[in-house]
Parts: structure tokens; sequence; C-alpha cells
């Protein structure tokens, strides 16, 4: 003779299995883009954001995120600074036409500093460093910028470039001014990034998973100030302002690939190095075009 | 005075605790623990490198007590710092990321807290841990469980482990089984039919209804339902299985955002008889990977475990190209056929000689990429052919003999050729795909009741990726407690001479009743860890590693 199941418990498991029973079907993905007040005025003073995306071009899987951050930079216009860092095993020269090399000594020490092992990952504005949740991936990049892009800013950064054809020396004038009372140390680094280089890429959204003309932008070529750039800030008080100077010579070429001065950019940013324990947090990135 | 006072209060305020405790026995606890060493040299020949902290060490100590009906245990995990190759968002950390508590009594046990659990054969719902892999994605909420004669309900709810945190994401699933032959009277006392059905349903829920990926605003569900229904029947000798799955759309980083929704099939057969046993399995998988967050990618809180249909080699150069399960798509089978040739016959001996033949293959899906014009409203990403197969994933066709020779000498022989696709099986560019033929040879002679002598011989021979290999290994069973061995591999066939390295270590291990100590010093080349179709990378590396497992 078989009991009947004992009914508390049949009421338990009905009551939990309605509650699982959840589905949300979506036949119509695509939806409207959120209205975004795109701010390209320099003058006001607003939060700026830095996405250092890792990749390599034997990634095929980091073309898709590239457009993932080009589409958001569409949205977000200049409040969104690109930075994209070749290093890593992806980055490597190979047989051609992979034999070129984007790989830079400082976005070498970037990937593994932060302990890049995924490909694409991102930094934004390296928040979360060091809770070890700081890589983030594609889908988690457009929250993040504009739950940061809320915050109001700390510190804001002016820059202008003057470039001389003749002798290839850059010369980058960037002013610092606090906005807000601020606590620790203070680093600001400057980058040469390179925009927009035809070159081969592995892309697994293409039929054959090679484009051998591929656009890849917002390149780090070289640092400025060196890899964690310079102490410029101590405990800021609102109202402090700073201005420093850099002189770069632009070299002809990167590894054999010739420099193309009107595609370059400069690319400051300012972050938390507070000792003894950095946090690496960006407070705000600007960059500019060399010419 | 004032001391005799506290003296008298201490013992009536423990009085009722040491008569309970006369009353009450006091249960079991059991422990196991592991800990994990390496110390690392510089070995640029190998790309081996050292580390600022000299020595890694990963750790684990598992308590366990149980009372009658209670049960209770813990976990302790440290990684200071997490040994090379192991993700690094364990490094430096260290906690009690599993702990629960259960109760179990009659038909009905509940577990709250940490728990592992599996529905079916995984495919919409699986968590377990594998501390080769660095994986564990255990549960954190409640789970209940009723068995009633043939049937069995088990209903859970929780979030997943993701490191020392949780993930974003809600897990709720139910599963049923059903044993028919405790409805069936007829049924009821056979031993040559059992029947049994199943079936499952799992949901998770994650916050958030919209995403912007490739600069378009796209709607994600917070809820995605999967559910299953599996069969198992066995008549006689005879073994059948199959468990279908569906998921719903299920967009995230790991499938590029497609609302394509993702299906599964598993089918077995085997047949075994007195010297005799046949084995096929056939699977397709297509966008079935499962996570509680949607921009998780690699091994990152998967909710379901797509089971591997290939032979796990344990030999060095035989398993040096693994085949990973590909959730995203692939379809294939594997067949396995074992044959002991009897005693007293001309290929039997006087022993017997037992053979078995086994050959998996998996190609990727017949698929049609749906063009970017043509998928602007439902954003399905591609069609796939049921039954077709794209290109080759993996084919492994390889033959085991075991001869026993004599009462000491026994001989293991194994031949594989592997077709491996590296570039999607590692997910890679640029490598193509390898054609390897592997021999292995093994002999183990008992030199008295408490030595043995082992060597093995391995060959591997390709023209692709880092060109033939040999391996030679001899282990010495000293005595009750001491196995000593000493290994070579020679990658004598690289196309770059500068890489034609040697890999030498040796090592002793000491086993005595549950405890295991092992320490090994040379060089471990870089290559893939695999476990049930999830696969590690391990780099390079050159030093000492020290392994103590013990239990009680």
């Amino acid at each position: 003779m078989y009991r009947l199941l004992p009914v508390r418990v049949l009421i338990a498991l009905i009551f939990l299995s309605a509650s699982i029973f959840s589905c949300d079907y979506v036949e119509y993905p695509y939806t409207p883009p959120t209205p975004v007040n795109v701010n390209s005025d320099t003058v006001q003073k607003v939060r700026k954001v830095i996405l250092e995306e890792f990749t390599g071009h034997t990634c095929g899987n980091c073309p898709t995120a590239a457009k993932s951050a080009t589409g958001l930079k569409n949205i977000h216009g200049d409040k969104l600074v690109l930075l994209t860092i070749h290093e890593g095993f992806f980055a490597l020269p190979q047989a051609p036409p992979f034999t070129y090399d984007f790989r830079t000594a400082t976005g070498t020490a970037y990937g593994s500093f932060f302990g890049v092992i995924q490909h694409p990952m991102a930094l934004v504005n390296r928040i979360d460093y060091p809770a070890n949740n700081h890589l983030k991936t594609p889908g988690n990049w457009s929250s993040l910028i504009d739950s940061l892009l809320d915050v109001p800013v700390e510190a804001f950064i002016s820059m202008e470039n003057d470039f001389n054809e003749a002798t290839k020396i850059l010369d980058c004038n960037i002013r610092i001014d606090v906005l807000r009372p601020l606590t620790g140390t203070f680093n600001l680094v400057v980058l040469l990034m390179e925009d927009s280089i035809q070159k081969a890429q592995i892309d697994y959204d293409v039929p054959n998973d090679t484009v051998q003309d591929y656009w890849h932008r917002h390149i780090l070529r070289a640092n400025i100030t060196g890899a964690w750039g310079d102490s410029v800030l101590t405990d800021p008080q609102e109202g402090d302002t700073l201005l420093k100077n850099y002189s770069y010579s632009v070299p002809a070429d990167f590894k054999g690939y010739p420099v193309h001065t009107d595609q370059c950019f400069v690319i400051a940013y300012l972050y938390d190095a507070t000792p003894p324990a950095p946090t690496y947090r960006i407070l705000q990135a600007e960059e500019t075009k060399i010419k | 005075m004032g001391t005799l006072k506290r003296l008298l209060s201490s013992l009536l305020f423990f009085y009722p605790l040491v008569c309970l405790s006369q009353t009450i026995t006091p249960g079991e606890i059991h422990s196991d623990i592991q800990v994990d060493a390496q110390y690392y040299r510089d070995d640029s020949a190998i790309g081996a490198t050292s580390v600022p902290e000299n020595i890694l060490m990963n750790s684990y100590l598992n308590l366990l007590y149980s009372r009658g009906p209670f049960s209770g245990g813990l976990r302790y995990e440290a990684y200071l710092n997490s040994i090379q190759g192991y993700d690094t968002r364990y490094s430096g950390k260290s906690g009690i990321p599993y702990r629960f508590i259960s109760f179990a009594k009659d038909e009905l046990s509940v577990t709250a807290g940490n728990f592992y659990e599996q529905f079916g054969s995984g495919m919409i719902l699986r968590s377990y841990e594998d501390k080769g892999l660095g994986l564990d994605n255990s549960f954190d909420g409640v789970r209940l469980q009723y068995r009633y004669n043939g049937l069995q309900i088990k209903t859970l709810a929780g979030k997943q482990r993701f490191f020392f945190s949780l993930g974003p994401g809600i897990v709720r699933g139910i599963d049923t089984e059903v044993s028919i032959n405790e409805f069936i009277p007829i049924l009821r006392d056979s031993s040559r039919i059992r029947l049994i059905l199943g079936g499952s349903f799992v949901s998770k829920y994650q916050t958030g209804t919209e995403v912007v990926y490739l600069g378009y605003n796209l709607a994600v569900p917070r809820n995605v339902g999967a559910w299953s229904a599996r069969g198992a029947a066995s008549i006689g000798k005879l073994n059948l299985s199959g468990e279908y799955c569906y998921k719903i759309n299920d967009p995230g980083d790991f499938n590029r955002y497609i609302y394509k929704p993702g299906t599964g099939l598993l089918l077995t057969a085997n047949y075994s008889g007195k010297g005799f046993g046949i084995f096929f399995g056939a699977k397709r998988i297509d966008n079935m990977s499962y996570k509680s967050d949607r921009t998780a990618l690699g091994t990152d809180l998967n909710i379901n475990y797509l089971p591997a249909l290939t032979k796990q080699h344990t030999y060095s150069l035989l398993a040096y190209y693994p085949y990973a399960t590909q959730p995203n798509g692939e379809i294939g089978f594997q067949s396995e056929i074992n044959y002991k040739f009897p005693k007293g016959t001309l290929l039997g001996g006087r022993y017997g000689t037992h053979i078995t033949v086994n050959c998996p293959s998996f190609n990727g899906l017949d698929t049609a990429r749906y063009p970017a014009s043509d998928d602007t409203l439902n954003r399905l990403g591609y069609s796939s052919e049921f039954f077709g197969a794209g290109k080759l994933f993996f084919n492994d066709f390889n033959v085991e003999v075991n001869k026993k020779i004599s009462s000491k000498l026994k001989l293991n022989f194994v031949y594989a050729y592997i077709i491996y696709n590296k570039d999607v099986v590692q997910n890679l560019s640029g490598y193509g795909t390898v054609y390897a033929h592997t021999g292995m040879i093994e002999g183990i002679y008992r030199l008295t009741s408490s030595h043995s002598l082992r060597l093995e011989l391995e060959h591997l021979y390709t023209l692709q990726d880092d060109g033939s290999w040999a391996h030679f290994l001899a282990e010495w069973g000293a005595g009750e407690h001491f196995y000593i061995y000493a290994m070579d591999q020679y990658n004598y066939g690289n196309k770059k001479p500068e890489k034609r390295d040697h890999y030498f270590s040796c090592g002793i291990t000491y086993i005595k009743s549950s405890t295991r100590i092992s320490m090994a010093y040379g060089r471990q080349r870089q290559g893939y860890y695999c476990a049930g179709g999830v696969c590690r990378y391990i780099p390079a590396s050159n030093g000492i590693t020290l392994t103590v497992i013990s239990s009680f």
C-alpha cells in the first residue's frame, strides 16, 4: 500500500514549483537608444571615464568587444576615452599576416600587474582594484560607465598640444583643476595613442575568421610619463590648480610601422596612488589630438 | 574565599552541560586536509619564471560533523598566493567559502548553506568542485529533497560561489525522478527490467533589463528557464539512457548576446556480457552555456555541466591533446568495444588478454550565420541543422591492450591517433589542426611482495604544433609506503631547435594509512589539464612541488 504524500510537503513543492516557473521571453530585443546628451564642450567640467581594453590581433572574440567599445563611444562622445592595449599571448607576432607587433612595455606591464589572463577584458577607471573583480567583460562596460559618469567630477584635466612637424617634438601642456578636496597622493599618466591602423585581425564573426584590413582603434603606442606616471598632487584642496609640461620626441615608427601623426592623440589621466595601498582608481581622463 | 566562590559558581554553571553530555552521544567528526605548495625557479629555456613570493601554496581543510539526523560541515581554503595556472582571482584570499547544515529524517532531507547538486546528467544543472581545475560552483541557499518509494523530488534555490564571493544571479530548480518499477506491479520485483523517468526545470534570475552591446540597446531577460526530460532503461545486460534539454533565450557575453534557444541531447547505450562490453554514446549541444551571470565567461558561474563523451587518457603524452567540451555547439559520438580473450586461447594465453577499442569524434555544428541585415528583429545569430556536422574539432581512435605475462609481470599497450583542432579547443588562432600518433608501453614487474618496478615509454609523433615528443618514466615501489620515480620528456621534434628541451623530474611519495605526501623536483611542461571536458591551462614551471593529503 502506498501512503499519500504528506499534504504539507505537496503544498510546499507546488508553491516552490510555481515560483520557479518563470521565463522572460524576449521577442524583440532591440530597444531605442537611451537619449544621451553628448557634451563635447571640454570647458564644461564634466566627468570623463577611461576604458582600457586588453586585446590582441589573434584574439577572435576581441573585434566584437571593440565594436561594443566603439558603440559606447558613439553614445558618450568626449565623456568616454578609449585605450586599446595589445598585450599577452594574443598580441604575439605570428605567421603572416600577423607579423606586426602592437605590444608596448607599458601595455605588458599593465597586463601583468592587473592579472589579465583572458581577452577581451577591460578596466573601467580601474575601479574594483584590488578587490580582484576589476577586469570587466563587455557586458559590464555600459552600466559601469553610466554609473561612473553620474559621479560628480573631482578633478578636471585640460590639455593643449603643440607638435613641431620639422623636429617631431611634441609639447604637451596639461592643467589639472581640483574641484573637490581630496585625500591622498595622485599620479598623472600621459600616454601616446594612435587611432585607426589597418592591419589583419582574427575575427570569429567572419566566415574565414580573418579580416585582412581590420581597423585597429585607439592603440597604446608609447608612454610619455612612464607607465605609473608622476606624483603630482597630495591632499589637494578645492580650487588648487597644477600645470605640467611634457616634451616628447615622436619616433618615425614603432617597431617598423610608420607613425601617422595626424592620427595620434595624447591621453592623460589622474589616478589614486596613495601609499601604502594605492587603489589605482582613475579620477579623470582626457584625450586631445597632437595636432 | 573569593576564589572558592568563583570555582563553585563555575561548577554550578557547567553542571547542566556535564549532565547533558552524559545522555547525548557526541556524534562523529571527520576531516581531510590537502596542501599543494610549489617553489618556482627561473628557467628561460622553457618560459618558466620564479615568483616574488618564492613559494605559492593552495590549502584546503574539510570538516564534517554528523550526529543523528543532523550533519554540518565547512571547508577552509587558503591561496597564499595561488599556484601558477590557477585563476588569479583566488590569489591572496583565504576563508570559509563552503559551510552547511543538513537535516535528514525518513523521506525528507533539508540542507541550508552550501551544497552540490546535479539534475540528471547535469545538462541544465550541476554544481561540483574540482581542485585540479580550480573550479567550484557550489550553491549557497536551501535544498529540499524528498524520497518516497520510487519517487524522488529535489528543489533548490541559491546563489553560486564566485571565488570568495557569490555570483549576482539566483538559481531556482526542481527535479523529479520516478522509478517506474515501483508503480507497475509486474515490474516491481523484476531484476531484469528497470525503468526510470525524470524531468527537471531550472530558472535563473539576474537583475537588469537592458544592456548595450555593439552600440545597440538590447532588452535582456531577467528570468531564463531551462528544462530537461530523461529516461533510462535496463533490460538484462543492455542499458539505455537519454536526456534532452532546452533553454529559452539567454543572451550573454558567452554567446555574444544572441537570443537563440539552447538545446542539448545526450544518448547512451551499453551492453556488457561476460568478457565483452560495447558502449555507444551520442551528443549534440547547441548554445547551451548556462550561467548565473550574463557577463561571465570561461568556466565562471556555470549552472550546468555538459558531460564529456571522450576518453580521459591518464598517460602523459596520450593526454597531451585533451578535448574540452564546446558549450556553444558541438555534435559527436563515442563508441567503445572491450573484449577479454579467455585464458588458454591463442591470444588469451595463460591469464587472458583484455583489449579495448575506443573512438570518440566531435565536430562543430553545421550552422549558417544570419546576415546582420536579416537578423534585426530577433537576433537569433545563426541557424543550425540538427543532424548536420561542421568542421572537425576532435577525433581519437585508440586501442588499449592489457596483458598479464606471468604472476610477476604485467604489460599494458596503448596506441592512439588523435586529430585535434587546437584553435577551437584551446580558443586560439593560427595553430590549425594537429594530427598525432601516440604509442605507449608500460610494464609492471613485482620484485617481491612489497617491491615493484614500473617502466613507461611513450612516443608522440606529429608534424604540427610543437612536433614530436618522447617520454620515459621509471617508478620503484620501495616497500609498503614509498614510491620513487624519475621521468623525462623530450620535445626532440620541435621545429625550433632551441625549443628541443628536456623536461626532467623526479619525486618521492610516501603513503601510510590515509596520508599521502609527495615531493617532486624538476621541470613541468606547459599544457592543459582537463577533467570531464573542462580544462585548465598550466604554464611551464621549474621547481619543487609538495603535496600533502590526509584524512581522519
